[in-house]
């Protein structure tokens, strides 16, 4: 079966099974080989391309998408940079300076700079959950995160209705807010 | 209406689009009128979000995962490798061995004659431009001997040179460039000057480059009237550049034109040129100078299966050996040709003076 990219690409943005594994198909082995190549293990270059999937997805998902480069360009720029970063995690470590091939360096660092940036807000998120302590968390998560109704949740929850559990998950959320903002300005100081 | 109680409601509806047109505007008002309550309304925007898109890639994420999991789907699948016709080995074994030994035999003999023959071209193809003055030498003991019969052949032969290159100066108080090649195996370096021969020492050297240095023994002589009539210049002339020479391939000056035909020398060689220029056994070290008179590289040696194909190194890997030099060596270079306006037969004229016969034994 053949897929040209913007197939691909739709149907990685709905979440389509068969092309996320076409993709994989494509893909998969010469990213994998690359990372070896670059001393990586095969579980390392398993993350990396995950993650540069994910990537990819969100792109695919953005409303003003328009992919300028081939599919494989991409994903290979991406699955480079956050090996990178990966390895500038690791201590001894410097970076290399890579001249890129791409023509426009620009918009790869864009897209992934902002999906760490929001990788790095939901850990904080998580962190704020945390302080927020239970059964605000459980609940926040119930609803938000998994995706409950409120009738299940008053359920699990032992609220007496549905109205009662939806009062105090905005009162957790408004918790939550303050939570999380007052740790932002601590961390911005 | 929206207040600071119930922004978390509004939020989650106005994410969920199920505000209508008037609520919306009622709210826009309200945000306006009110920073703080537009502060953590955005805030709450924020938060919802970050859920949002959290969930979203864990769905993405536990999709791949489960792709990743199941390799079946997307590997390669190798086809089964099918039974092939199975030969009776014992059968054949000796025809395929007789058939082998022909094979083997016919490529061993191919290779043996290409070898040989490839070998004898390597060996013709670069070759350094010293002069092996040998039969000269010969010849000048002969008569020698013929003249003084009485006296012992040794003592003038040892005097004689066996090698010849040519040099010139680098400055007018007694500095020589030359090849490496002619003087690395000397036991004495002379320099024919208008007053004879006069001795010479290396002063530097680097093999890679094929360059060397040499002085004069004699600290008070000078080469000519005037400062060096030319310059040396580093930047590489291009592709098509008109040359000349002037060396010493017999006892007499010869010169010589041509042009830069490749701006990479032997084999690709990035320090020197290819000239399209005759050059003979002698000319080693002869300086090759472009039109206004500047030295641009000295010649090291030929392509030898083809008449006319000379090699020069770079003047940039001579003037970084002068630049390296110990300050107190004195050497500075001129910093302009004095000869760029004048026509050939007189920039030669200018520079003989400057270019010499050098021998070693």
């Amino acid at each position: 079966m053949f897929y040209t990219d913007t197939e691909l690409l739709t149907g990685l943005a709905a979440g389509n099974r068969e092309s996320v594994a076409a993709i994989y198909k494509l893909y998969h082995s010469v990213l994998t080989k690359w990372i070896l190549s670059r001393g990586g293990l095969e579980a390392d270059a398993e993350d990396v391309f995950q993650e540069a999937l994910v990537v990819l997805y969100e792109k695919a998902r953005s409303p003003e998408f328009c992919l300028t480069c081939k599919l494989s360009t991409y994903l290979f720029a991406i699955c480079k940079r956050l090996w990178f970063k990966k390895m500038e995690r690791s201590a001894n470590y410097y970076q290399l300076v890579e001249d890129d091939e791409s023509q426009e360096p620009g918009t790869y660092d864009e897209d992934l700079q902002l999906f760490l940036e929001k990788e790095e807000q939901y850990e904080q998120l998580a962190q704020a959950m945390t302080q927020l302590g239970e059964p605000c968390a459980a609940l926040l998560k119930a609803f938000y995160e998994e995706k409950k109704n409120m009738q299940e949740i008053a359920t699990a929850f032992h609220y007496t209705n549905a109205e009662n559990a939806k009062t105090q998950k905005y009162k957790c959320l408004t918790r939550l807010r303050k939570i999380f903002f007052a740790a932002g300005v601590k961390v911005k100081n | 209406m929206i207040t600071e109680h119930n922004i978390s409601e509004w939020a989650e509806r106005y994410l969920k689009q199920e505000l209508s047109e008037a609520e919306l505007a009622q709210m826009n008002r309200a945000l306006d009128a009110d920073p703080l309550l537009y502060r953590h309304w955005a805030q709450t925007l924020d938060i919802l979000r970050t859920f949002e898109t959290h969930t979203q890639r864990q769905e993405i994420r536990n999709l791949i995962g489960s792709v990743a999991a199941h390799p079946a789907e997307w590997q390669n699948i190798v086809p089964e490798a099918r039974p092939g016709r199975v030969i009776p080995f014992g059968k054949y074994l000796r025809t395929v061995s007789a058939a082998a030994a022909l094979v083997l035999f016919s490529s061993l003999g191919t290779m043996f004659f290409l070898n040989k023959k490839d070998n004898k071209t390597e060996q013709n193809t670069y070759r350094e431009l010293r002069r092996e003055i040998n039969n000269i030498k010969h010849s000048q003991s002969k008569i020698i001997d013929s003249l003084n019969k009485n006296k012992p052949a040794e003592a003038t032969e040892e005097d004689v040179a066996i090698y010849g290159g040519t040099g010139f100066a680098l400055s007018n108080d007694g500095y020589i460039a030359t090849n490496y090649h002619v003087v690395k195996d000397a036991n004495a370096i002379y320099v024919q000057t208008r007053k004879g021969d006069m001795k010479a020492y290396k002063v530097a050297w680097e093999p890679n480059a094929d360059i060397a240095i040499l002085k004069l023994e004699d600290k008070n002589y000078r080469f000519g009237k005037t400062p060096l009539p030319y310059n040396i210049v580093k930047p590489v002339a291009g592709l098509g550049q008109r040359v000349f020479t002037i060396g010493y391939p017999k006892d007499e000056v010869v010169y010589n034109e041509g042009y830069v035909s490749c701006e990479n020398g032997y084999d690709g060689d990035m320090q020197s040129y290819q000239l399209e220029m005759t050059a003979n056994p002698g000319q080693s070290g002869s300086p090759v100078l472009d039109k206004y008179g500047s030295v641009i590289g000295l010649v090291t040696g030929k392509q030898s299966n083809t008449t006319g194909t000379t090699f020069a190194v770079h003047a940039e890997a001579l003037i970084e050996m002068i630049q390296s030099l110990p300050k107190s060596a004195g050497l500075h270079l001129p910093e302009h040709s004095r000869m760029n306006k004048m026509e050939r037969t007189e920039q030669v004229k200018k520079m003989r003076d400057y270019v010499f016969s050098i021998k070693v034994n």
